[in-house]
């Protein structure tokens, strides 16, 4: 009896160590976690306080690392080697984890880490060919002595700090989800290019719900709903610009049009929603102090620790501050002490998906111009915690990797089955030595050479120097395409569809010193119908694009802040466009009491999404209803379940006389009209708002009524900051939608004698959610303010804003 | 676990006795451990750890951070205990 006792005590015990050292599901190790001597009581603000030396065994010369009190690190090294090692070292320091993670994310790595139940998510990522691109790209990368050296050095960086952590100083996360940092590898920083590349251009894939809709609607009507060019478009380049080229010849479109045999079982998908970003420069003439002034806000993603990291990168030869990629080495945008530049996204399709006819099961032979060619197969092999890892095969086709097989169920229902995926983010490229030679420009010329050599995701990059040149390139590459070609599935037996040539990059859409003073873009199509090249793309729609334009082209005198207000400007343009057409369908003698207040709201309207208004609200929900009841019943009913089409197409639809059949059809009993929907919505929505946020009154506030939510970016409760208030809408150029969505960083640049810079993004510079310094820009962020950026010339530089130094020194 | 483990076999007199001893020894050094850091520099994620846990309060925290220390010490001690009774037959 003794023996079954101890033996029992004995397993009892065991097996609580089993239990509380393990992670079960998504409940942490408790016993190392709750420890106070190792677990997540140490990941504190202690790691706040500053380092005074730290010693590396690399570095060649001394580096002095400046800090400011908002915890930016000012670099100063001797040498280029130092320099990037000091930069991978910091970063590390405060967003090793998010690194990681983040490349983990994009190169299907997560069942690793999290579990079985991310199998299908990291499988998706590998069919996609993410490592295969960040291999090719490594290559570009390796074989450039300028790129190579600095990758290696911002790689030892980063390992130099993974060698300090042990068990108790590891950042949280790592604690939580209970695994280790492995070394940091070049690998890793070519992936987290990709998960830019693939984040910035992988929502363009709508050759699937557009394919369904040809078939349904045929082509006119598809291109009705669907439009490439958005209405109303205000292009970046200002419409009647000159070419000044002799364009090349286009390939031809091959008739007749190809008909995929791919089957249409899948539901869902919609027309893509890109991520937008906005930026300007305004050049001398316009400006109070007849120095050029630049502007750029990014919008994506929220999540703490922010996308950015601020960074200021000071060697012999370049003084650069601005936001850099956790992962890369150089500032991404930003300014030096000659130049500014800054980017949106250029939203021109750069992802075709090509039907693939293979000759047997084996899948070791495609069809391409009658001739079977060999496949190549890629083994992927992914790891599972706690369970054997899973050996997937991929098949290569020259177009690139056939994501999924006809009999698979997509993971992303907009995938094609059978289908393979061209993406110029799989070509062989190195964007490290444009942003190198970014980071170094010190005019036009510099700026143009560099530019002209950047591939991917394709931008719209804005530029301001102090010489007084401003410019904007719709950068990147593009393949050259018959007008329409890539829009739908197109056909991989047939080389008429493949990526033949790219659009000469002199050639690209780009002015410079234009005579209106200034140059600007925010997502929408860069061109009038008499630029020569077919773009493609999923462009954002008039809204921002034509409110800076209006603007800018009425503003003398510039000064940075009348540029930071135009930044924080939150009258939306769509609502201004098609409100007084919806009121005038209304009969304000036939409104109730409560419908008759929401009416007044929206009459005395300044179409301001401000977070004090009721107005945006009833507006918001009105819409909502419009679009609903006009779209809902008839895209079901086609039996293909099509997108709603976007609210710019809706309102020109409208605004032109609803003459599209398509509003009109439908099966509901009585045929309505554009008025009919407007009524019957604006009482719905009435009730709606009612039974959502109860009475009229504070609750209908935008602000109260609209929250945002910055989460973690593994969604680790806690860990985010919940129910911001924000004005704007997602039409505004002050950006912000209803989900996470919104300026991840903005900045201002007055390119004087002194260059001078502010900005703001929400997060803070420190990856460790105990420290101080986590969310510390998220209030300013969130009111709407920014700070001076601390540019400094000298690591000896004196300022109220500095608050320590850290020398980072080699064993002497 | 060790150290409470190896208490209960070559100190404790009683199973009571060893559980008792050692669960508190356990607990009251977790628990002031974590209220020193709590004090120096642990707020924000104590908080932070809280709300991911599904407490707007620490001082769960502070029980949790006890009780996970001090019933596996307790139990360990008890182990440790009965296995030297075991051995004296």
């Amino acid at each position: 009896m003794r023996y079954i006792k101890a033996g029992f005590f004995l397993v009892l015990v065991l097996l609580l160590f089993y239990v509380l050292d393990r992670r079960h599901g998504l409940v942490p190790p408790m016993g190392k976690f709750l420890n106070p001597f190792a677990g997540f009581w140490l990941n504190n603000n202690r790691t706040d306080i500053i380092p005074r030396k730290i010693i590396a065994r690399n570095i060649k010369d001394s580096v002095v690392i400046t800090w400011d009190d908002r915890r930016i690190p000012h670099i100063f090294a001797e040498n280029a080697y130092d320099l990037y090692f000091a930069q991978g070292f910091v970063t590390a320091r405060d967003r090793l984890w998010q690194m990681e993670f983040q490349t983990n994310v994009i190169a299907g790595q997560l069942a690793g880490i999290l579990g079985g139940d991310f199998l299908e998510y990291d499988i998706f990522f590998r069919r996609c060919g993410i490592i295969y691109a960040a291999e090719n790209t490594l290559k570009e990368i390796l074989a450039d002595p300028e790129t190579r050296l600095m990758l290696e050095a911002y790689t030892d960086g980063v390992n130099a700090f993974i060698r300090t952590l042990n068990a108790r100083s590891l950042p949280l996360e790592y604690k939580i989800l209970d695994y280790r940092p492995g070394p940091w590898t070049f690998l890793r920083s070519a992936l987290m290019a990709k998960f830019m590349e693939w984040n910035l251009t992988a929502f363009d894939i709508p050759e699937l719900v557009l394919t369904r809709a040809r078939t349904v609607l045929g082509e006119a009507a598809t291109d009705h709903l669907y439009p490439i060019v958005p209405p109303f478009n205000d292009p970046v380049i200002p419409e009647n610009t000159p070419w000044r080229f002799r364009p090349i010849s286009v390939p031809k479109k091959p008739i007749p049009v190809f008909v995929p045999a791919i089957e249409f079982d899948g539901r869902g998908g919609a027309v893509p929603s890109p991520e937008g970003s906005n930026n300007w420069a305004v050049g001398p003439a316009r400006t109070a102090s007849g120095n050029p002034i630049l502007c750029n806000d990014f919008h994506l993603p929220l999540y703490l620790p922010c996308i950015w990291y601020e960074i200021q990168l000071v060697s012999p030869d370049v003084n650069v501050y601005g936001a850099s990629l956790p992962g890369l080495p150089l500032v991404m945008v930003g300014f030096n002490e000659h130049i500014a530049w800054g980017a949106t996204n250029a939203m021109a399709d750069v992802i075709d998906w090509y039907e693939i006819e293979f000759k047997d099961s084996t899948r070791s032979a495609y069809l391409h111009d009658s001739a079977w060619l060999p496949t190549r197969k890629r083994i992927e092999e992914i790891e599972i915690r706690n369970k054997k890892r899973v050996v997937d095969t991929v098949v290569y086709t020259h177009h690139g990797p056939v994501v999924y097989d006809r009999a698979e169920k997509p993971y992303d229902a907009r995938i094609p089955k059978g289908a393979a995926m061209r993406w110029v983010g799989h070509d062989q490229s190195n964007g490290l030595h444009v942003f190198a030679r970014l980071n170094r420009a010190i005019n036009y010329d510099e700026f143009e050479d560099a530019i002209m050599q950047y591939d991917c995701p394709g931008l719209n990059v804005a530029f301001a120097s102090r010489d007084g040149d401003i410019t904007i390139w719709h950068a990147g590459k593009f393949p050259l395409r018959w007008s329409g070609q890539g829009r739908y599935i197109s056909d991989g037996r047939n080389s008429a569809y493949d990526w033949n040539e790219w659009i000469p990059r002199e050639q690209l859409p780009h002015i410079t010193n234009p005579g209106r003073g200034f140059v600007s873009s925010a997502n929408q199509y860069p061109v009038d119908t008499r630029y020569p090249y077919y773009l493609g793309g999923s462009f954002w729609s008039f809204d921002r694009g034509a409110r800076i334009n209006e603007r800018l082209g009425a503003m003398r005198g510039i000064t940075e802040d009348s540029m930071i207000l135009l930044q924080n400007d939150i009258v939306d343009v769509m609502a201004r466009k098609i409100l007084p057409f919806l009121l005038e369908g209304l009969d304000e003698q036939k409104l109730f009491l409560q419908e008759r207040r929401n009416y007044d709201e929206l009459v005395s309207w300044n179409y301001e999404f401000d977070i004090d208004m009721i107005a945006p609200t009833i507006f918001t929900y009105w819409w909502r209803e419009i679009s609903e009841m006009t779209w809902s019943d008839k895209m079901n009913n086609t039996g293909y379940d099509l997108p709603i089409p976007r609210t710019d197409v809706m309102i020109s639809m409208m605004l032109n006389g609803h003459n599209s059949t398509y509003v009109d059809f439908g099966n509901s009993p009585a045929r309505e009209s554009i008025k009919d929907i407007i009524v019957k919505a604006f009482h719905s929505a009435s009730n709606r708002l009612f039974e959502e946020l109860g009475s009229y009154g504070e609750n209908w506030d935008w602000g109260r009524a609209r929250k945002i939510d910055i989460l973690h970016l593994a969604q680790i409760p806690g860990m985010g900051s919940r129910g911001l208030t924000k004005g704007g809408s997602k039409y505004t150029i002050n950006v912000r939608h209803t989900t996470s969505l919104g300026r991840s960083w903005r900045m201002a640049v007055l390119l004087g004698r002194d260059v001078r810079g502010w900005g703001v993004y929400p997060g803070g510079q420190s990856g460790n959610p105990g420290s101080m310094f986590y969310d510390n820009f998220v209030d300013r962020w969130q009111s709407d303010g920014v700070y001076e950026f601390l540019f400094l010339r000298s690591g000896e530089e004196d300022n109220e804003h500095i608050v320590g130094r850290t020398i980072f020194g080699g064993r002497h | 676990m060790l150290v409470p483990f190896l208490f209960g076999m070559l100190r404790a007199k009683t199973s009571v006795y060893a559980f008792l001893l050692t669960a508190a020894s356990m607990g009251v050094l977790w628990f002031l451990a974590s209220i020193y850091d709590y004090l120096t520099g642990s707020r924000i994620i104590a908080f932070r750890v809280a709300e991911m846990i599904t407490s707007s309060s620490v001082v769960l925290l502070f029980v949790l951070t006890t009780v996970i220390a001090a019933v596996p010490a307790g139990i360990a001690g008890v182990a440790g205990y009965l296995i030297r009774k075991a051995g004296r037959i």
